[in-house]
């Protein structure tokens, strides 16, 4: 069976983490995807990867690089340059979609607004995900990952119970940018087919996050309540919450909805006695004594490491799970059982694992078929073969900077 | 102009202009055959002398009273017409065309997002019609012509209950498809959630519910009584897409496993949504969203150091579920469409949500390098959350915003301190650095400095509440804020769409009434 995107070209110009993400995705699951980069603007994900510089093509060793644009090949272009905006309208129009993350202006300042792009191809599908959206009185402000879950109203609803609003761990705004794109782009694929023309695609990322708040702010408009930071809490439901296991910085999640867990817990933790407790007995009396049964279940925790007490609790029927640190989800046995972390090679970076396409797809899993591109590893697959240009062109693009075959070095040092 | 029902307007018109007239609102006829439009819908006349609009005798109760705009401009250029296959130049084409239109088939286009002072009726001199030049701004006010929703004609049934499946559904009826939420007697456990209105429980009036299953239709069915589960299997086989978050044991125990679906209807595309995926050790663990977002690894690198591992706020690892599940499923609904066969999309939260720790899986697989402790607010001193005198505010500070954020916040001085001078010096006096920002944040106000830091693009935005969220000029101006009314919660403020693709491509209707649609949804199943 061919591949869900099987025979969409898709030009990525997106640097960092939300739009190659996308863009690998769509790499995933079929889409050939051209990663177009500066000699001098190139990703930044190629300099983080703790390289040290003095190994040669360092910048193609980066593993944050690596993971985030497998399946892609790359091409050199500076966009800046006329010849470099004249080739990359070149192969605007023999693509079905491009995928830009810069900041509002920068497209147009390029002059590869969509209009333009349309104008050369009108069956594109242009996609802009830009922090705030390209319109608005703040579209030009800079917003960088973290500052995306702030926009978002996230950041004023998570946080320990009665404490200061929290950051999550990561710059989640953008990993999710990248899920929601390949929805967006399969939606205007079936437009596309519907209408005969291809479309544009705004995907502003504070947008996007702020719908994971919505009920808050549904809740809000009707109510009138600013609803607070509840840590592990659940507003109705306890036990809900996240207890210390046996060992140095290890923890468990508990999250008891029905009687039945509940009665289940009791009888995991030798506790019978406080399933007639009448401090417990009832959901609304176990909410409102939360604190004093977390302190029970606390002791029967601390007592088991925190895979230990994950089985015991799951196969007594109580929902539990053991707070995952990074090596322990790549060493999971079910992750492992279930392919999620696949051995890969790529030739200058050498052979680890690496994850899978996130997706089960019973008919068209996703597979791996491509290293990630090292710097302007295709430009000759791009220049010749692509867009057929003849000696004396691609000459003059590289007599002129607007393609080369190594990355300007200084810019990320 | 508005037209009473009934009404009617006859302009004359100067034979080589072409007139655009534009149905805001309500329903009326257009042009001496009468063809019928719709708000939202554009009707273009070509070489006429008269342009003809009336409202319907009746007014529809839902769309009110009948709003037209007319553009009269010279003869309509090819960019125009390039817009859709409807727009013609000659007056009989185009009365075809407008009794081709099937109702509601141009989809919606709210008078809110049309800068009216703009455009005006004016007989004699030409107004310019701004045609998108840059997409973004202009599209979002002048394109009138669309062919529907993106997903219309897809049919999805939902068996889903509380946040992930419900989110998935709410996306495909955002994007047009017509989404029948299947509710167990007694209903979606959303309901029960809350907040409620006046903090008073009812079914009908939970805000997570309201949010999560916008312009769906609701049908009460017990998968366990035996005519109610045939009903069930005729609904499904009418379905493009059934979205579930049964634990894999539960579906398959009420009989509703996807090798029992598929061999009655092989075009289906089965979406199975759950903590942990269909199979492997733990398939059938029970988990919610506590568990999931504990397994998924992005827990324990939340919160402080002393304080432990924290969730997120809400529902983030149902959400990361839905959004999946919605990215995912409409791959295979683009392979079904292609190749007649639907396939079943199984979506582990957790293997969503595992490789997706900024670069912690990357460094860790490829170098062995790991450092999981939880930094609280603080990735570092320039990237993190301080107190404001009114609220939160947040920096994150790459190298070359040192020099902008110093001049926003008037301490250039900190730009001379040698303890200061490049982001190695400033890791490596972190906290003295922190101090100072503390000092400093404590006396800004979070909408002051936000908009100064904006005009001088320095990375910094303030933590938004919801009320600030509502407030937000960024958010309305865009229209991101929707106001849906219900006949039992009321009015309230809805976000969407998640990503704009044409000013018609999303529409949010209000959440349905607990079984509000069983009697059309199974009448329909019957004949």
């Amino acid at each position: 069976m061919r591949q869900p995107l099987d025979g969409i070209r898709v030009v990525d110009l997106t640097m960092v983490w939300a739009g190659p993400m996308g863009t690998r995705l769509l790499g995933d699951y079929g889409a050939e995807v051209i990663k177009v980069e500066s000699p001098r603007q190139w990703d930044l994900l190629r300099a983080l990867g703790l390289i040290p510089r003095d190994v040669p093509r360092w910048y193609n060793q980066s593993a944050y690089f690596n993971h985030n644009n497998r399946n892609k090949y790359a091409v050199s272009l500076d966009l800046a340059h006329p010849l470099g905006r004249e080739t990359v309208l070149q192969l605007c129009v023999v693509s079905d979609v491009l995928v830009e993350n810069y900041r509002s202006d920068v497209m147009d300042n390029l002059g590869l607004d969509y209009e333009t792009v349309r104008s050369v191809n009108p069956r594109l599908i242009y996609v802009s995900m830009p922090g705030h959206g390209k319109t608005g009185p703040e579209k030009d402000y800079v917003a960088y990952g973290s500052n995306v879950e702030q926009l978002a109203g996230l950041v004023s609803v998570s946080g320990y119970e009665d404490g200061e609003p929290m950051k999550t761990g990561f710059s989640y705004g953008d990993p999710m940018a990248a899920t929601a794109l390949v929805g967006a782009v399969a939606l205007a694929l079936r437009k596309r087919r519907l209408s005969g023309e291809g479309c544009y695609v705004e995907l502003a990322q504070r947008e996007n996050l702020t719908m994971f708040v919505g009920e808050h702010l549904v809740g809000y408009s009707l109510t009138g309540e600013l609803p607070q930071p509840m840590g592990n809490r659940h507003p109705h439901c306890a036990p809900h919450n996240v207890y210390r296991s046996a060992g140095e910085d290890r923890w468990i999640a508990i999250a008891c909805e029905t009687d039945e867990q509940f009665r289940a817990l009791c009888a995991v933790i030798r506790r019978p006695d406080l399933t007639e407790d009448p401090r417990f007995a009832t959901p609304a009396a176990r909410k409102a004594n939360e604190r004093e049964l977390d302190t029970v279940i606390e002791g029967w925790t601390l007592q088991r490491g925190h895979h230990e007490g994950m089985h015991l609790l799951q196969r007594a029927g109580v929902p539990a799970g053991a707070v995952l640190t990074t090596p322990e989800l790549v060493a999971d046995p079910h992750l492992r059982s279930t392919g999620s972390w696949v051995e890969h090679t790529h030739p200058d970076a050498g052979t680890w694992e690496m994850e899978a396409p996130p997706w089960n797809l019973s008919l068209t899993p996703g597979h791996i078929r491509l290293p990630a591109p090292g710097f302007a590893e295709h430009n000759d697959w791009v220049f010749r073969e692509l867009l057929g240009l003849d000696d004396e062109r691609i000459a003059a693009l590289y007599e002129a900077g607007v393609a080369a075959d190594q990355p300007d070095e200084t810019l990320h040092r | 102009m508005t037209l009473p029902p009934g009404g009617r307007v006859q302009a004359s018109w100067r034979h080589n202009f072409n007139a655009l007239a534009c149905g805001l609102n309500g329903r009326g006829r257009a042009g001496h055959e009468r063809g019928a439009f719709a708000g939202g819908q554009l009707v273009v006349s070509g070489n006429d002398d008269v342009i003809a609009m009336e409202a319907d005798a009746v007014r529809d109760s839902r769309a009110g009273n009948v709003d037209v705009l007319l553009l009269p401009r010279r003869p309509i250029s090819a960019l125009l017409v390039f817009h859709g296959p409807f727009v013609r130049r000659i007056r009989d084409d185009i009365v075809e065309a407008i009794r081709d239109y099937r109702p509601g088939r141009m989809g919606q286009m709210p008078p809110t997002r049309l800068d009216l002072s703009r455009l005006h009726c004016d007989r004699e001199s030409e107004v310019p019609i701004q045609l998108p030049r840059r997409c973004g701004e202009a599209a979002r006010r002048v394109r009138f012509a669309s062919m529907g929703r993106p997903l219309e004609g897809i049919r999805v049934v939902e068996l889903g209950t509380f946040v992930s499946a419900p989110y998935c559904g709410k996306l495909f009826a955002g994007y047009g498809a017509e989404v029948i939420k299947v509710e167990p007697p007694g209903g979606d456990i959303a309901r029960a959630h809350g907040p409620f209105p006046r903090g008073e429980p009812d079914p009908e009036a939970s805000a997570l519910f309201l949010y999560l299953n916008t312009g769906k239709k609701s049908v009460v069915l017990n998968p366990r009584e035996p005519a109610d589960r045939d009903r069930l299997l005729r609904l499904l086989e009418t379905a493009d897409v059934l979205i579930e978050n049964y634990r894999p044991a539960d579906l398959a125990a009420l009989g509703l496993d996807y090798a029992t679906l598929a061999a009655r209807n092989p075009r289906l595309v089965m979406v199975s949504i759950t903590p942990f995926g269909q199979y492997g050790p733990y398939a059938n663990y029970l988990g919610n969203n506590l568990i999931a977002f504990a397994m998924g690894g992005q827990m324990y690198i939340t919160g402080t150091f002393e304080g432990g591992p924290v969730k997120n706020g809400g529902y983030q690892a149902d959400y990361q579920g839905g959004l999946n599940a919605f990215s995912a499923a409409m791959l295979a609904v683009l392979t079904a469409e292609r190749e007649g066969r639907g396939q079943h999309v199984d979506v582990s939260i957790q293997r969503c949500m595992a490789p997706i720790l900024e670069a912690s899986i990357p460094y860790y697989c490829y170098l062995g390098q790991w450092s999981g402790i939880r930094r609280g607010n603080h990735m570092a001193s320039f990237i993190g959350i301080y107190p404001c005198a009114d609220g939160h505010i947040g920096i994150h500070l790459m190298p070359r915003n040192w020099k902008p954020f110093l001049e926003v916040i008037g301490r250039p001085d900190l730009g001379e301190d040698p303890r200061f001078a490049t982001q190695a010096d400033r890791v490596a006096h972190n906290d003295e650095l922190m101090a100072e920002l503390y000092a400093w944040a404590a006396t800004e106000t979070k909408h002051d400095l936000y908009r100064r830091a904006g005009a001088g693009r320095a990375p910094v935005a303030f933590v938004h509440t919801m009320a600030d969220l509502i407030e937000s000029p960024q958010l309305n101006a865009r229209g991101f804020l929707q106001r849906i009314d219900h006949p039992v919660a009321g009015e309230g403020i809805y976000p969407g769409p998640p990503w704009w693709m044409g000013p018609d491509d999303w529409g949010a209707g209000r959440a349905p009434l607990y079984g509000e649609h069983t009697a059309e949804v199974l009448g329909r199943l019957q004949t």
